[in-house]
């Protein structure tokens, strides 16, 4: 060809181009992609677009967080249509001051980052490969609405199940679950902490219990006007596995403990493994032996019961008239609790909840436990609070939840100021209709043996009626064991009903690496039917973030981020406040926001429907004619705030009935602009709406009280129990009448769960119980035999801005914690953004980040095990439980986690998406906690089990480590600037 | 160069023909940078008299020989069947989309080394947005942004377009001053980044057809850079 070669003007003189016509774009080849993007706009406009560009300058708006589940109020600051600022709100300080943390601020990263997914993506590879293809919304939307009518169609709607993970603005995806027929939406709820919340829920109807040490809080002051009150009164707080410097979600919590502390001398003491950052404040750390907080709570319970002395002012522990105004059961409870005290212990031999029975469970000296006991019992208010990390991630979390609770009631620290309150029933309500529960009260009908049965949608539930009766917070561990065997309804009028979970929306949740075993989550999802298809026929994966469970999905869909969408924030707070997360910026590429989502769904639901069924159950209605934008549905969910009954002293809104529930804006309430309801015993002000919100720097609250448990009786001139309180009797309940629902279920259907038979229980008892938790050889015989070989316990701890994918921003990648996340990284190479010193830009650097400089989950050993072990700091160590389970890690060496202990972060490590940026790189020598964890999950809620676990531990290679790993962190996806080890 | 490379006193007949030529190869880049290929358009660069021409008789070799390649490699992929078109849909969602960071993000912002920020809607993009709408043009939505490889190839198309149209209206001025932006978003945009885009698609590409592709697109660049170049001077 060569020869032929011409000059360039040979080539125009061609003519190849003769007889075109000129202006006729369609003749250059763009019929077959026809719509141009770039749209030609008179000079009028041009002028008017970019006067307003300039005009605007920064425009400041205000929004709450989510990079975590704090949700802080912020100020975000937009320029040219870019998010270019991130700060605290300074008008909103309840949660943090008017204070943005790093990972707030890290925000920016995440926004315009090059990991955030931004087209839809259907799967064209095998489940875990990574192959996939865009395609449009239209095709993305009518292939899943497709395949649940036709999986609707084949099994019913219940089919499906909505799971959206760990970010409170959930509603629209459960609306469109509920109205589509299937009560199957959770959340992250259900495997975040369910035993920590189990006493709170049974005896208040609650369910987190924090110290009162949220301040400043407007309280209503004698003259009927509302001041600021910002003195603390709380003189003890003991946290438990509760670490809120690091791993917190209720940052009012750290700013309090240290005002606490330096304003009123408060004590604050920590107990945990683990010498967390809320430690280093302490005035004294007591490392527990893991897994024994209960048997801790026990001992302090009977030291204060044998203690008590109400004529000696050293020993008045117990509030007497609390007890009998307003606590239903205790006297069954210490009769229930006391029947231990003479009962032999078989692993220390020692009677049941004495000090040194704890003393020889817990690992604590039997004088600590003792001025624990003393202490809590006469330094009021106090506040004994535990958390996910202890409760939460044990077997037998239950008891100590339970006990925790008692311990605070019957010494009357409950509701007092600078004592303990329930967030839950105090806080602001949201979402109300909006969130659509009402489509689970619908009758439907199935035909089970042959006999048509029909009951309340609700019914169909997988887990209220299938294995896990009184699971009322869901559960979701047990996700993989429901997809291959299928869900069989054992109880209610639906009992012998059976389907499989067929489809799974995930959304805003990495269910893979945080529900419990990875490699279960990996085999269910991989599990296929003789004829080659999936079990589980549909997968979507919802997000902003591109996390490992998106591997797995068929579709992937790229959801609005929290600074472009609009929603309701709840940051558990003392008393009712609301936040607006408002969408400061538009969605970025194809990212559209939730309300959006929903409403394409149910169209095209409501379309398949209607051909296939000839009706469908969705309304429209109730969808896309109802909203029409996103503030619509907001203002929906704002319509039930606060929903909090006007009680407690001091009384906040004294111009209101006592006890009546009010709803509406604290300003209409306190000037009488309200309607009153005294059948429904109801106050309706004038509703709190976005513009509202818009209107008062994005929050608003209503008076703090306390004593909110009581209500004033006018015509017996007395309290009455009741306020907050919503349970059977309206007392706080020790008598558990929470659990007769559930034990009247089974014994109707006259089968018990196996999560209660294992416990030996054929009902759920009413009382104190007891049991122990697992893989546990200090407290339970059962595990003794693994003593000598597993000889470390394994338990997790969070680092909050390293655990829930938002690691891949830099700037948090490196920002070290507690032991856990430090940099000992291999050498590696990164493109990443970094700020110039001195200067306000971010700027671009492809590095090469040498050994040793970028945070890695690690494993936590204490010196005196390494030393026996020869361990440095660095060394890589294999963890290997006696399930025969491993994962390698990095050795930290160090004095603050217990001898006999190895603590490791949460979902920090052996991270296998190619969305976690550099974290991905580390995975090969990282431990994913969730690895080793066993498939055992709590009985009653069905929780896993995070930090019930032993190891044995040696030094590794990497080489050996590689080749040991499985295979999905083997998987190179070969991702931009990350090279391969 | 000789004369005949140096492109003198072109008439406005060769001025059309060399503008079209242009748009059209900017057409192709365009829409090979921001749609996956369908059957029927793989077809269509098959028949394009253009970039058959090229291979024919360019006087680049390196264009040349990458245009060669290109037309082979889809040539391969219709040979191929579905499986290979699916295959060059899952690589360009690789390359340019993700899941995770794309193997070769297509936009100018992720590309700009020294004190711009890795991010979409970095200063890179600003800089286009600002430019764009000095020129009269804007994105209705930001499904894309401005400073995605096909937008700014879109734009090389739309301005060349209108270039012909000056020419074809007589206003000569118009036609030079659209030249001279052309030639000066090509010097502070294209070819500060593209090359290097180009360069990483060849190297992390698994499909000969994104490869030859971002070589062909490496060689265009350049070469009307330096068309562009002897128009102006001749002008
Ligand atoms: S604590 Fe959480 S919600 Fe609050 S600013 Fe930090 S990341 Fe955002």
């Amino acid at each position: 060809m060569t020869e032929k070669v011409i000059t360039r003007r040979g080539f125009i003189k061609l003519g190849i181009v003769a007889g075109l016509a000129v202006a006729a774009s369609a003749t250059i080849g763009l019929p077959v992609y026809e719509k141009l993007f770039l749209k030609q706009v008179p000079p009028e406009k041009i002028k008017a677009i970019k006067e307003r560009i300039r005009r605007g300058g920064v425009q400041v708006k205000y929004t709450a967080c989510v990079m975590c589940a704090a949700e802080c109020a912020l100020e975000v600051w937009v320029k040219d249509g870019r998010v270019v600022r991130i700060y605290g709100n300074p008008h909103l300080t309840y949660n943090s001051g008017g204070a943005a943390c790093a990972k707030a601020v890290s925000g920016l990263q995440l926004q315009y980052s090059p990991y955030r997914i931004q087209y839809p993506l259907k799967r064209v590879g095998e489940r875990g490969e990574g192959k996939f293809i865009r395609i449009s919304w239209d095709q993305a939307i009518d292939e899943i609405a497709k395949k649940l009518v036709e999986i609707k169609k084949k099994y019913g709607p219940e089919a499906l199940l909505t799971d959206t993970g760990d970010v409170t603005d959930r509603d629209q995806y459960w609306r469109l679950t509920f109205a589509f027929g299937s009560p199957n939406a959770v959340e992250h709820g259900a495997i975040c902490d369910t035993p920590r919340r189990h006493g709170p829920k049974l005896i208040v109807n609650g369910k987190r219990w924090e110290p009162d040490i949220l301040r400043p809080v407007p309280v209503r002051m004698p003259d009927g006007s509302i001041q600021w009150y910002n003195k603390h009164d709380a003189k003890l707080i003991i946290y438990v596995g509760w670490n809120p410097f690091t791993a917190t979600r209720i940052v009012w919590e750290n700013i309090g403990t240290v005002r606490a502390k330096a304003e009123n001398g408060c004590k604050v003491y920590v107990i945990d493994p683990g010498f967390s950052n809320t430690a280093t404040l302490a005035d004294k750390w007591f490392p527990i032996r893991a897994g024994t907080d209960a048997d801790l709570f026990a001992a302090m319970l009977r030291y204060i019961l044998e203690h008590d002395n109400p004529q000696d002012p050293n020993r008045q522990y117990i509030n007497y008239e609390v007890i009998e105004k307003y606590v239903e059961g205790w006297s069954e409870f210490l009769e229930a609790f006391k029947s231990w005290w003479d009962k032999i212990d078989p692993v220390t031999g020692k009677k049941y909840f004495t000090l040194e029975w704890a003393e020889a469970r817990t690992g604590l000296p039997r004088e600590d436990i003792e001025k624990l006991a003393h202490e809590f019992g006469v330094m009021k208010p106090a506040a004994l609070i535990w958390g996910m990390q202890s409760p939460g991630h044990h077997y037998n979390g239950y008891v100590a939840s339970i006990l925790g609770c008692v311990l605070n009631i019957i010494t009357g620290n409950f509701e007092i100021p600078g004592g303990v309150i329930d967030t839950e029933i105090v806080k602001s309500s949201k979402g109300g209709t909006a969130t659509g529960k009402q489509f689970n009260k619908r009758k439907v009908k199935r035909i089970i043996n042959g006999v048509e049965v029909e009951a309340e949608q609700e019914k169909l539930h997988y887990a209220w009626y299938g294995d896990w009766p009184a699971a009322w917070d869901d559960v979701v561990g047990d996700l993989p064991r429901m997809i291959m065997e299928g869900i069989t309804l054992k109880y209610g009028p639906f009992r012998g009903h059976k389907y499989p979970i067929a489809a799974y929306i995930l959304r805003t949740g990495n269910t893979l690496v945080t529900a419990g075993p990875v490699y279960k989550f990996i085999e269910a999802f991989m599990a296929k039917n003789p004829d080659g298809t999936y079990k589980l026929e549909l997968f979507v994966y919802i997000d902003t973030i591109f996390l490992e469970s998106g591997l797995y999905a068929d579709y992937v869909l790229p959801e609005a981020s929290y600074l472009e969408r609009m929603s309701l924030s709840d940051i558990y707070p003392t008393h009712p406040i609301i936040f607006l997360r408002d969408a400061v910026v538009e969605p970025l590429f194809e990212a559209k926001k939730p309300t959006e989502i929903m409403n394409m769904l149910a169209k095209k639901i409501y379309e398949y429907e209607m051909k296939e069924f000839g009706r469908s159950d969705i309304d429209p209605k109730e969808f896309w004619e109802k909203y029409k934008t996103e503030e619509d549905f907001v203002n929906e969910m704002l319509q039930v705030a606060p929903g909090r009954p006007n009680v407690g002293r001091p009384l906040p809104f004294p111009n209101q009935p006592e006890g009546y529930i009010l709803y509406g804006t604290p300003e209409s309430l306190d000037e009488g602009r309200v309607v009153i309801d005294h059948e429904k015993k109801v106050v309706r002000g004038e509703p709190v709406t976005v513009e509202y919100l818009r209107k008062h720097y994005g929050g608003t609250m209503w008076p703090m009280s306390w004593y909110r448990y009581r209500e004033w009786d006018a015509e017996k001139n007395d309290w009455k129990s009741g306020g907050i309180i919503t349970t059977k009797t309206k007392k706080l309940e020790l008598k558990f009448h929470k659990y007769e629902t559930y034990n009247k279920l089974v014994e109707e259907a006259g089968v018990i769960p196996l999560s209660w038979k294992v416990l030996g229980w054929e009902k759920l008892p009413l009382t104190f119980y007891w049991f122990e938790t697992v893989w546990n050889y200090y407290t339970n015989p059962e595990y003794a035999k693994y003593r000598e070989e597993y000889p470390f316990q394994l338990i997790c701890a969070r680092v909050h801005h390293a655990m829930s994918g938002t690691q891949m921003c830099e700037w948090l990648a490196q920002t070290p914690a507690e032991g856990l996340w430090i940099p000992l990284s291999e050498q590696f190479e990164l493109k990443m953004a970094e700020t110039i010193p001195g200067g306000k830009e971010i700027v671009n650097v492809a590095k090469s980040l040498p050994k040793n400089t970028w945070c890695i989950g690690t494993a936590q050993i204490n010196r005196v095990d390494a030393e026996k072990y020869g361990i440095k700091t660095g060394d890589l160590i294999v963890l290997e439980n006696p399930l025969g389970r491993k994962a390698v890690a990095k050795a930290y060496v160090c004095e603050t986690v217990r001898p006999g202990v190895i603590r490791i972060g949460f979902a920090t490590g052996g991270r296998f998406s190619p969305g976690l940026g550099g974290t991905y790189y580390h995975r090969l020598y990282t431990p994913n906690h969730s690895e080793l964890v066993d498939y055992k999950l709590s009985p009653i809620m069905g929780q896993p089990c995070f930090a019930d676990m032993i190891v044995k531990v040696r030094k590794t290679t990497i080489e050996e480590a590689v080749n040991m790993l499985p295979e999905y962190y083997r998987i190179q996806f070969r991702i931009e600037g990350v090279g391969t080890i | 160069m000789s004369e005949e490379e140096n492109l003198p006193n072109l008439s406005e007949k060769e001025y059309i023909s060399l503008l079209l030529f242009r748009a059209q190869i900017y057409s192709i880049l365009r829409n090979i940078f921001l749609f996956e290929p369908s059957r029927e358009y793989l077809n269509n660069l098959l028949q394009d008299r253009f970039l058959n021409k090229i291979i024919e008789v360019y006087p680049e070799k390196c264009l040349r020989d990458s245009a060669s390649d290109f037309l082979e490699a889809v040539m391969e992929i219709l040979r191929g069947g579905e499986n290979a078109l699916i295959d060059t849909w899952a690589e360009y969602t690789r390359l340019f989309i993700g899941p995770g960071p794309p193997a070769t993000p297509p936009y100018e912002s992720l590309w700009i080394d020294e004190h711009e920020a890795r991010r979409y809607k970095g200063e890179a993009w600003l800089k286009v947005r600002d430019w764009l709408l000095d020129e009269g043009l804007i994105l209705e939505s930001q499904t894309i942004l401005e400073d995605h490889a096909g937008i700014e190839f879109e734009y090389m198309m739309v301005s060349t377009i209108k270039a012909v149209e000056m020419l074809e209206k007589n206003d000569r001025t118009g036609f030079i001053n659209i030249l001279i932006k052309q030639k000066k978003f090509l010097e502070e945009h294209l070819i500060t980044w593209i090359i290097k885009l180009c360069d990483a698609i060849e190297q992390k590409s698994h499909s000969s057809f994104y490869k030859s592709f971002a070589r062909f697109t490496k060689y265009f660049i350049k070469e009307d850079e330096d068309l562009l170049k002897q128009i102006l001077n001749n002008l």
